[in-house]
């Protein structure tokens, strides 16, 4: 890579000889190059501008220089007119045409642009008020077209009508200054305008004919520039094909190793759900061959509390994503199982949720899960003794960077803080999961229990969240 | 009369949980085999009164695809087990006619009540 760096910086300072021997040099031949092909190309296009540039520079310098050249035999023809003012000001032109090379080397090209149509405009106006139309000053108008291409570039359309505009006003001046007499023409002598015109008319056809050469010369040169890129094209036609057949196949093998990861997730989800399967079939059999209805409520909530972490898993398996499940749907799976351990009394008690669909990272929905779980069982077990109906009613909100938790019943309430079991395993899993959730827990008496756990809402990153936002479209 | 039962699941220790359990409730399991084909030939030699069908199982057939080739020669009941509940998997199988899905872990107590359900043939 560094090598052809090295190549495309050397194509830039090249000459044309260095350049097309950089382009067929090896390294551009190598086939197993994994140099990119279009970093190259680029390259060689901005050489190929740049050498235009310079030469269109150098070339508007070389106008400068020849029309200061030019300019110089009408310095002693003004003196020996005794028309010090006129010599002055040709002195000034040709300084401003020097001055537009100095400009030109230092970059100031559109300024220096500027400043040769300004000066060449007002030469031609001054010096044919001054010598008269038929001095043939006017001729050198007639070079305007190829000073337009040669200052412009054909993009540059708004420049070049106005430059041709003032070239055209420039020669309407001169035109009517010279019909309606307008100045006194300073020539003693009227035996010299052929001379005049003669002079003007071979230093137009010079200035014309260096314009000429330059636009050809230039033509040949991006002929030929344009010719080793083609080269460069070909050359590198194989080596073009060769990089994407091996995209392709990098393409190929990610596609076998993404259909193997899926393999593989769904191997690891089945493997999990058997697992759990498993524990959950041995208590429910462990649980049937006990006489004892106690026992046979602590196997219960034990494959209950599976349940629920078989439930998360689903979630995350079936979710776009793995790292975040929506609380609502996960809930609703919680729910539905739930409701299944109670057969006799979910019947008359009513499960009412209100849930915002928030989106909970892993670390979270775990415990929140159990958490809920926990609590709805215990409303399920202990709230409506002695009752034929019930209600319990579970909401979830995001507020403030926070998700707020209720659960609440209308049952008989929670037993004073002294009567609670202190060992209950069910309050002690409440509180660890409310821990967990680095949250707070606030249970009270409201025509039944109510329980508000409060805990920080874990953000899903932006791309997680996109990717859920997809999801949900597609649901 | 005992109800006859045929296990089609890939995990051997969940299929004797899953007999176990049967047995328990007073059927009788005829047969247990872990892949589509094994299933197929059970189910002719056999002819089961109902089927507990894991949907994946052993080798590239899935157990609806297995219950599909069955349905060729058999009406006999199918409780599709699966370890999701993706409404297009839960789709496919119902289209085998299906008398119940379950999701695992599998809550016996509904597995019991889709028994009941099931006639003797």
């Amino acid at each position: 890579m560094q090598c052809c760096d090295n190549i495309i910086i050397l194509c830039h300072l090249s000459t044309d000889c260095q350049t097309e021997a950089l382009l067929l040099s090896p390294v551009f031949q190598d086939k197993k190059s994994s140099v990119n092909v279009k970093e190259r190309m680029s390259g060689v296009e901005a050489n190929m501008h740049l050498q235009s540039e310079q030469a269109r520079i150098r070339t508007v310098n070389l106008f400068c220089g020849a029309t200061a050249l030019l300019g110089s035999p009408y310095l002693f023809f003004l003196v020996r007119l005794h028309d010090y003012l006129s010599t002055a000001v040709m002195a000034a032109i040709i300084a401003v045409f020097l001055l537009c090379i100095s400009l030109n080397r230092k970059g100031f090209i559109a300024a220096s642009c500027l400043l040769i149509v300004i000066n060449t405009n007002f030469s031609v106006l001054y010096f044919s008020s001054l010598l008269g139309f038929t001095s043939g000053i006017h001729l050198y108008l007639f070079t305007s077209p190829l000073i337009v291409y040669l200052l412009f570039d054909f993009k540059q359309r708004g420049k070049i009508i106005l430059t041709f505009a003032s070239y055209l006003f420039t020669f309407i001046a001169i035109f009517l200054i010279d019909k309606y007499q307008v100045f006194d023409y300073k020539l003693p002598d009227s035996s010299l305008i052929p001379f005049l015109y003669g002079l003007n008319f071979c230093f137009a056809l010079i200035l014309a004919f260096l314009l000429i050469v330059y636009f050809a010369n230039n033509n040949a040169s991006y002929n030929h520039v344009l010719e080793k890129q083609n080269l460069f094209l070909l050359l590198h036609k194989d080596t073009l094909m060769d990089q994407i057949a091996e995209r392709l196949q990098a393409e190929e093998k990610l596609k076998e190793s993404l259909q193997e990861k899926n393999v593989l997730l769904s191997e690891i989800h089945h493997r999990v759900k058997n697992n759990l399967a498993l524990v959950s079939g041995l208590l429910e059999l462990q649980g049937l061959s006990e006489t004892d209805e106690k026992v046979q409520a602590v196997f219960s909530q034990s494959r209950n509390r599976i349940k629920s972490l078989a439930a998360i898993h689903e979630s995350l398996y079936q979710s776009e994503n793995i790292a975040c499940i929506r609380f609502d749907q996960y809930f609703q799976k919680l729910f539905n199982e739930v409701i299944k351990l109670y057969p006799a009394t979910a019947a008359d008690i009513e499960l009412r949720s209100t849930l915002q669909p928030i989106k909970l990272d892993i670390a979270q929905a775990i415990p929140c899960g159990l958490l809920v779980n926990e609590i709805i069982s215990n409303a399920y077990k202990y709230a409506f003794t002695g009752r034929t109906r019930g209600l319990i009613q579970v909401t979830a909100t995001e507020k403030e960077s926070f998700v707020i938790l209720e659960v609440r019943d209308d049952g008989c309430g929670l037993p004073p803080e002294n009567e609670m079991r202190s060992g209950s395993l069910g309050m002690t899993l409440i509180a660890s999961f409310v821990q967990q959730l680095k949250g707070t827990l606030e249970k009270r008496n409201e025509n039944g229990a109510v329980f508000r756990i409060c805990f920080p809402y874990k953000k899903i990153p932006n791309n997680v969240e996109e990717a859920y936002e997809k999801e949900s479209i597609d649901c | 009369m005992k109800k006859r039962a045929l296990i089609v699941e890939d995990d051997i220790v969940l299929t004797m949980i899953d007999k176990l359990y049967l047995q328990k409730i007073g059927c009788e399991v005829v047969a247990t085999v872990t892949n589509a084909s094994t299933a197929i030939e059970a189910v002719r030699k056999h002819n089961p009164d109902f089927i507990l069908m894991d949907i994946r199982l052993d080798g590239e057939t899935d157990g609806v695809a297995a219950m599909e080739e069955i349905r060729g020669f058999s009406n006999v009941p199918v409780i599709y087990f699966s370890g999701n509940s993706e409404a297009g998997m839960r789709q496919r199988a119902a289209e085998t006619g299906m008398s119940g899905f379950l999701v695992k872990p599998i809550d016996f107590a509904s597995l019991k009540d889709l028994i009941d359900n099931i006639p003797v043939r």
